[in-house]
């Protein structure tokens, strides 16, 4: 297992990924910045959720504009257990993951028969329908939201704390374990089965593969990683309301943290969440008395970025080096 | 009986925006294989368009219409020749993402310009209602019907009886193939690109009759027009219509039967229906 997680790596790049980790670890110690705190924790909770759907859009190719119907049935499968029976998030949790790895088994079926923009659109249309219904039902508390806040509860219990620091260590370390998870399965047999997939659909089924039920798999897996994420976020905020978490802007923003680092690989969620939440929340820091002009700005960076890499921040590196070649090589052929 | 009439009239009424809408999303898709998010956007800058024109000058928003397709033409194309041509290089996702992007730069640049209040054009020229048997219509619904068949028709006649509509088609069929047949590609790219944001440029000047506007308006269109663009049949502009029709049928239908707060549901439930015995779309037989 240990092989599986760091074989693939040499001695410099395992030293260069602990010096991040202590990094990451002493960052909040360094500041007292409220804001800080809460952009570090919005990096976590993002880099999860872009790595929920970069198991069915990156490596399976599934491309679903519709994550965020999973995002807000994690928060409330943490919410509604809270309020009604003073549930645990300790138990409702792993409960939401499964409720929503269900309610992904129950949709799959039909919904993964379509292919491409099709695919896209139907998901974006239930998203939009669980919005509507969650902004409409008595049970949910319609568009009140669900309001979690307990007081004088036991804090390791409830999770709930005073110090954001505290969500911010715990959080690092579930993205941890979701990221080796990650890692480990990219090794594993069904990861291999659904690039495969991606590669090309009719190809894997004429070696054998299931296509069907491992897209059904994948669509599973990443519906509970991105449940996982909703219930960390409505934890860390102590409230949320359907009509902000359940949007098209949330889905196409999971999509973007996926894409923007790097589609299909490992560590490409989170590299994209630290450029998009760093993006949105300084710029809605610095310029959000203009009314709109911080979105503007955002939106014009994210153009950018995805116009000139499209294959994601990760091959940052590569292409600056094969810049530098041309331009040295240029330079050569000059003399 | 007359409830039941009434709805789908305006069920009808409110279609023809979604088709109008749907149409300019399939065009996108048909050619460039683009899923184009900023078209509710060039909804909204329309109907922007339309409200400043009739306030600053009185006359009745049908008159913007020329302004409204012209400017929205001129902008798809300019959008097309900077950004999206330089997307098209890249993978459908990054496109995708791409007119996300700026649709989000479109609505809050509004945002930014004018504000988030609700506009409304008072005076439109047409007030009142009269009725036809049990059918009651109100006058200002009647311009933006007028004006939606005329722009089906055109479409209809520009992609099917004029040299660069058939160009535009044959660039969405196989673009090799009309490359090699001696067809401009670049220019039916560009073309549809304007084309389809002039279609929502009309929708949006007819939607200004009876709608409000304000800058996050064109989400909920284009939603509606993705989905009827699927319903119809991918990338078919007849389809698109159709599914848009129903679209508004189904909208209004479960507003008066059931709740409003249900349409989408009735909206999924019909798509999911559509999808499961013709998985290509109605009109997709291709």
């Amino acid at each position: 297992m240990l092989k599986t997680l760091f074989g693939d790596y040499s001695k410099k790049q395992l030293a260069i990924g602990a010096v991040l980790i202590v990094i990451a670890l002493i960052l909040p110690q360094l500041t007292k910045s409220l804001f800080m705190y809460n952009l570090l924790i919005l990096i976590v909770i993002w880099s999860i959720l872009g790595m929920g759907w970069n198991v069915m859009g990156g490596f399976c190719g599934q491309v679903s504009n519709g994550h965020s119907m999973f995002y807000g049935f994690g928060a409330y499968c943490v919410g509604l257990p809270l309020q009604y029976f003073g549930l645990s998030p300790w138990i409702a949790i792993p409960f939401g993951m499964c409720f929503c790895a269900c309610v992904a088994w129950v949709i799959g079926k039909p919904v993964l028969r379509l292919k491409g923009h099709a695919f896209a659109i139907c998901t974006m249309a239930l998203a939009e329908c669980m919005r509507y219904i969650c902004v409409n039902m008595e049970f949910t508390n319609g568009a009140k939201g669900v309001n979690m806040f307990k007081k004088g509860v036991n804090p390791i219990l409830f999770l709930q704390f005073k110090d954001p620091r505290v969500y911010y260590y715990l959080y690092f370390v579930i993205m941890l374990i979701v990221l080796a998870v990650t890692k480990i399965l990219s090794k594993k047999r069904f990861f291999y089965y659904l690039r495969t997939i991606k590669g090309n659909e009719d190809a894997a089924a004429s070696v054998g593969i299931d296509v069907s039920r491992y897209k059904v798999r994948a669509y599973m897996l990443s519906a509970a990683i991105v449940s996982l994420g909703g219930s960390l976020y409505a934890q860390y905020m102590l409230y949320f309301d359907p009509a902000s978490m359940m949007t098209l802007n949330v889905s196409m923003m999971i999509v973007l943290v996926a894409v923007m680092g790097g589609i299909g690989t490992v560590f490409g969620p989170i590299l994209g969440a630290i450029v998009i939440e760093c993006l949105s929340e300084f710029t809605r820091a610095s310029l959000g008395q203009y009314g709109g002009l911080d979105m503007v700005l955002y939106g014009c960076l994210v153009i950018i970025i995805v116009l000139f890499l499209p294959g994601g921040l990760l091959t940052l590196p590569a292409k600056i080096r094969e810049y530098m070649d041309r331009k040295a090589s240029k330079e050569g052929a000059a003399k | 009986m007359s409830t039941f009439l009434q709805a789908i009239y305006e069920g009808l009424i409110n279609g023809t925006v979604y088709a109008m809408i749907a149409m300019g999303i399939a065009l996108v898709w048909g050619v460039m294989g683009i899923l184009s998010f900023s078209q509710g956007e060039f909804l909204m800058i329309a109907m922007f368009i339309a409200y400043f024109f009739t306030t600053a000058t009185g006359f009745p928003p049908v008159l913007a219409l020329p302004l409204c397709m012209g400017v929205l033409f001129v902008l798809g194309f300019c959008i097309y020749k900077t950004i999206i041509y330089k997307a098209l290089q890249g993978p459908t996702l990054s496109q995708r993402l791409i007119t996300f992007a700026l649709s989000m730069v479109l609505v809050n640049g509004m945002l930014m310009l004018f504000g988030g209040t609700f506009r409304t054009i008072q005076n439109t020229g047409m007030d009142g209602a009269f009725s036809i048997g049990p059918l009651v219509i109100a006058k200002n619904r009647i311009i933006p019907l007028i004006i939606a068949i005329c722009i089906f028709c055109f479409m209809l006649w520009f992609l099917n009886k004029t040299r660069q509509g058939k160009a535009i088609r044959a660039t969405s069929m196989d673009k090799t193939a009309a490359e090699l047949v001696g067809i401009n590609t670049e220019k039916s790219y560009s073309l549809a690109f304007g084309l389809s944001a002039a279609i929502a440029g009309a929708a949006g000047c007819a939607l200004s009759y009876y709608y409000y506007c304000y800058p996050s308006v064109g989400g909920n269109f284009q939603l509606f027009g993705f989905i009827a663009v699927v319903m119809g049949g991918f990338g078919s502009v007849e389809g698109a219509i159709v599914g848009g029709m129903i679209m508004g049928l189904v909208d209004s239908l479960t507003g008066v039967y059931f709740n409003t707060a249900f349409k989408y549901l009735g909206v999924c439930v019909i798509f999911m229906l559509i999808l499961q015995f013709k998985p290509k779309g109605l009109f997709g037989g291709k």
